[in-house]
């Protein structure tokens, strides 16, 4: 008796679908496994940008990736943002939706409006900040009837109290509320390098074994700026080499993953975005 | 830890990222000694890394609303006008297309720009048009305008399709815009708003969506004043006495023509229907 060796399954790799290229990935059509938009970029009654999407839909499995819910805000969730979130999420019928680890609703002193920071800003690795991150999530989760994905964030400051690794946030965020993690694996290596360690690869491959590899729903992969003070993750370049050295011990650890390339400024011509994705694919193998 | 002071913790970081002064960053950076586990200058350089980013989101957000006052006034001054913007009038919203709303308020008092007082009548019309690109789509089928025949006017009101906003200026605000309806790497004609910049000519403008289009058509006076009455929810009888009282040449059948020739309409509505 002979026995085959299962074929293995390969990894779908996907972009970031944006303005500029909204024409020519439907006029080109080039074969991804799925598209991802910005979620509030389609907040909206009607209009070219939803008919647009509807039409990429026809063609392209359509993950929904979100800047601007602020899971972690202490001041809460915005309804009418949810309300938009839900509304997108029924027409659009995503393969998967995500969000950040991150705060930016703030109810300041002496009342007036909430603000919201329109930034990813750093969460608290706290049994207080996981209490409201559980309970948002959850909030989130039962609005939209689906799991959702967290996206570790890149963060240019660190609190004092913080007594939680991250993983281990996550991992416990995960079995408390049943979401998701969306491993952005350019945050990683960004941290690392903003942290000064001796070995960022090798920080950032800790990380990856610390995190429950049951839970990883998603990879996203970018490029950061590192010409000033502080590494930047712009999603302005292409992928650099520690960010592909750790995806692929990711790959190795976790099994194939849906994965995104990540290119939200300085945009490339669309080819350059294609060439990134083939990458990923050739990296995951 | 508690809730509260996750909240407090929060109001720290948010307002030292809004200290615009320039010794405001600086200040926050030792203000938040115990909380941010850094060296001072690491705590600097983060809190500067988050206010570089707010500023180029916010030039970003607010050029995408106002690509034209983007070419009227160049960079340099869109990023001056998005920093002031976000110190005056922050975000409330996670969707940054919401953010920008009160530009044209803000160019209105800035002394320096009482030379070009036209630019804050650009931003209005922008602003319209940028709304109205993510409003409900119109419908196809022409409206139900029986009710004109059969109901007091008085007690009717008109409902025009999602996304329609009237802009008047006394500057030519329309030919400016239309001027800059060109691609970003064309140099737009001036020569028609200049003209009219010299002839002191203003303008009005009436926006709405077609199909997934947003369009924008010059208005008569009284057009305007007709569409404003309407557009704040008067009564049809109400807003034609208005007009006919200030526009003697006012015809209502032309500019139901119109209105029905180009989309103008998405319905009637009675008030206080008969039961």
């Amino acid at each position: 008796m002979t026995t085959t060796a299962p074929r293995p399954v390969p990894t779908p790799v996907g972009i970031g679908w944006r303005q500029p290229h909204y024409r020519e990935l439907l006029e080109r059509r080039p074969e991804l496994d799925f598209i991802e938009v910005h979620s509030e970029n389609f907040f909206a009654e009607g209009g070219a940008a939803l008919a647009l999407l509807g039409e990429a839909r026809e063609h392209y499995p359509v993950s929904l990736h979100g800047v601007g819910l602020a899971l972690g805000s202490a001041a809460g969730l915005d309804p009418w943002h949810l309300d938009q979130l839900a509304a997108l999420v029924e027409r659009a019928q995503p393969v998967r939706v995500s969000d950040h680890a991150s705060f930016a609703r703030v109810a300041m002193p002496g009342g007036g409006p909430v603000l919201h920071g329109s930034d990813l800003l750093p969460i608290a690795f706290t049994d207080a900040s996981l209490d409201l991150m559980g309970a948002h999530v959850q909030q989130v989760q039962e609005r939209l009837k689906r799991p959702l994905l967290v996206e570790n964030i890149s963060a240019y400051l660190r609190w004092e109290d913080d007594h939680l690794a991250e993983p281990e946030f996550f991992n416990a965020l995960a079995r408390r509320s049943g979401c998701g993690l969306l491993l952005d694996v350019n945050n990683l290596v960004v941290n690392s390098l903003n942290r000064g360690v001796a070995d960022p690869v090798a920080d950032a491959c800790a990380w990856v074994d610390a995190i429950d590899a049951g839970i990883v729903g998603e990879i996203h992969l970018a490029g950061y700026n590192d010409e000033g003070p502080l590494v930047i993750d712009d999603h302005g370049s292409t992928v650099h080499l520690p960010v592909w050295q750790v995806y692929r011990h990711a790959m190795q650890r976790l099994g194939p993953r849906p994965t995104l390339i990540e290119w939200d400024t300085n945009l490339p011509p669309f080819d350059v975005l294609l060439s990134e994705a083939r990458r990923a694919q050739e990296v995951a193998k | 830890m508690s809730a509260a002071a996750e909240l407090a913790r929060q109001q720290a970081l948010l307002n030292a990222l809004r200290r615009t002064t320039p010794t405001g960053l600086p200040v926050a950076a030792v203000a938040l000694r115990g909380r941010v586990a850094l060296q001072p200058a690491d705590r600097l350089a983060g809190l500067q890394a988050y206010r570089a980013n707010a500023q180029a989101i916010a030039e970003r957000a607010l050029s995408a609303a106002y690509p034209v006052l983007a070419r009227l006034v160049g960079d340099e001054t869109m990023a001056a006008l998005a920093h002031d913007l976000w110190r005056d009038h922050p975000p409330t919203r996670g969707d940054l297309a919401w953010f920008g709303a009160e530009l044209a308020d803000q160019l209105m008092a800035i002394p320096e720009l009482a030379d070009v007082p036209y630019l804050a009548d650009v931003a209005r019309l922008e602003w319209a048009v940028h709304r109205a690109h993510t409003a409900a789509d119109p419908h196809d089928e022409q409206p139900d305008l029986q009710a004109l025949a059969s109901e007091d006017p008085d007690a009717l009101c008109v409902r025009f399709v999602d996304g329609s906003a009237c802009a008047a200026s006394t500057w030519p605000m329309l030919t400016i815009w239309r001027t800059h309806q060109v691609p970003a790497d064309a140099e737009p004609d001036l020569g028609p708003a200049r003209e009219a910049l010299a002839a002191g000519q203003g303008e009005a403008a009436w926006v709405w969506r077609r199909g997934h289009r947003v369009d924008v058509a010059a208005l008569t006076p009284a057009e305007c004043a007709f569409n404003q009455d309407l557009l704040a929810g008067e009564a049809l009888g109400p807003a034609l006495a208005s007009v006919s009282a200030r526009h003697p040449e006012f015809s209502f059948e032309q500019w139901l023509l119109r209105a029905l020739r180009d989309g103008w309409l998405a319905g009637l509505q009675t008030l206080n229907p008969k039961t």
